[in-house]
């Protein structure tokens, strides 16, 4: 049996295949815009679109963006920094080097009152200088010399513990 | 059909640019409309945000430097301008993503312009439960059939990384959909 090739007995309307891709890209786009996943549009959204962005586009200010904000803070930041630190090195250069005698002498009896050294009366004695000291210096009250002698009669059995030499007696 | 190269360089020159635009807008406006219209849901906010995306093409043509395809980076434009739209939209109302995006899908229910049947809102709702990451290439690639390398420039993400969230984004519509 012979194979049929020929088309020869249908016909199509004149211009069928020419026409064909644009026929089936309207389709396409109708199918592909007409309702996606439930979601509809306007009637003729996109017909006067064109329009509406050109009329948007004349009516909108162009913002004015300055060129690298973010650097010109990071500028500013840092000139900052640097005259601080430079304000800051002047100033600790200028600055007299601490001695003992910058702190007042309060502030010394407080630091010891309010710290434990653990060292004894006897370590004490062998680092404080006795020579210029005087009694007076230690007691708020001056002690009477009666209670002196009264003290040392009492509570001391042998006054060679003293250690006193012969010019002290 | 003009090629992009020229297309671009038409729109750079002040002389040709007005008619490239037209030309810009009338190949583009429908795919970058649905591209924004599945991420805001809402017409009238797809409508703001496409005009923004136009408008900032426009203004920005300049820097497009042509390493990528002038359809990716307008698509880039387009998604950046529809999520800074719902978070200002977000801010606005003082109120977190995930509770935004149930918001956004009680409206769609009363929306006009939302013609869907029980199961299309099933899954606009399966959808909207997703990470925001999750959700774009979810849309990107079931709703628009983008290539994984398309996605990647539009998200500036890897194509590793894109097919891990779609195959996540998958398994979590599944399961919300079985279970409801």
């Amino acid at each position: 049996m012979e194979k049929k090739t020929s088309n020869k007995h249908f016909k199509v309307p004149e211009g069928y295949f020419e026409n064909f891709k644009d026929k089936l890209s309207e389709r396409l786009i109708l199918d592909d815009t007409d309702k996606k996943e439930g979601f509809a549009i306007p009637e003729g959204y996109f017909d006067g679109l064109n329009e509406k962005i050109q009329r948007q586009l004349e009516s909108t200010p162009i913002k004015v963006v300055h060129l690298f904000p973010k650097r010109r803070y990071y500028m500013v930041a840092a000139a900052i920094t640097a005259i601080l630190i430079m304000v800051m090195g002047w100033q600790w250069n200028n600055t007299e080097a601490l001695s003992i005698d910058n702190l007042a002498e309060t502030d010394i009896e407080n630091y010891f009152d309010e710290y434990e050294f653990g060292l004894s009366s006897y370590e004490l004695a062998e680092v404080l200088p006795v020579e210029n000291v005087e009694v007076s210096d230690i007691l708020d009250t001056p002690l009477n010399e009666n209670l002196i002698i009264d003290y040392l009669d009492n509570e001391i059995d042998n006054l060679n513990e003293l250690n006193l030499d012969d010019d002290e007696y | 059909m003009i090629s992009e190269t020229v297309l671009v360089k038409e729109l750079k020159d002040t002389r040709t640019q007005s008619k490239a635009f037209e030309l810009l807008i009338d190949t583009y406006k429908e795919r970058l409309y649905w591209h924004v219209r599945r991420i805001v849901l809402n017409h009238d906010d797809a409508d703001d945000v496409l005009q923004n995306t136009f408008i900032k093409v426009f203004r920005s043509i300049h820097n497009f430097k042509e390493e990528s395809k002038l359809y990716s980076w307008m698509y880039r434009i387009a998604t950046n301008e529809a999520i800074s739209f719902l978070n200002n939209k977000r801010k606005k109302l003082g109120i977190t993503s995930e509770a935004l995006q149930d918001k956004m899908i009680d409206s769609l229910e009363a929306d006009v312009y939302f013609e869907g049947n029980a199961i299309e809102l099933a899954l606009q709702k399966a959808i909207a439960e997703l990470p925001e990451k999750q959700r774009l290439v979810f849309q990107m690639k079931y709703f628009q059939a983008m290539k994984y390398e398309t996605i990647s420039e539009v998200l500036d993400t890897s194509v590793g990384a894109l097919k891990a969230s779609y195959h996540l984004a998958v398994k979590k519509i599944e399961t919300h959909l079985t279970q409801s």
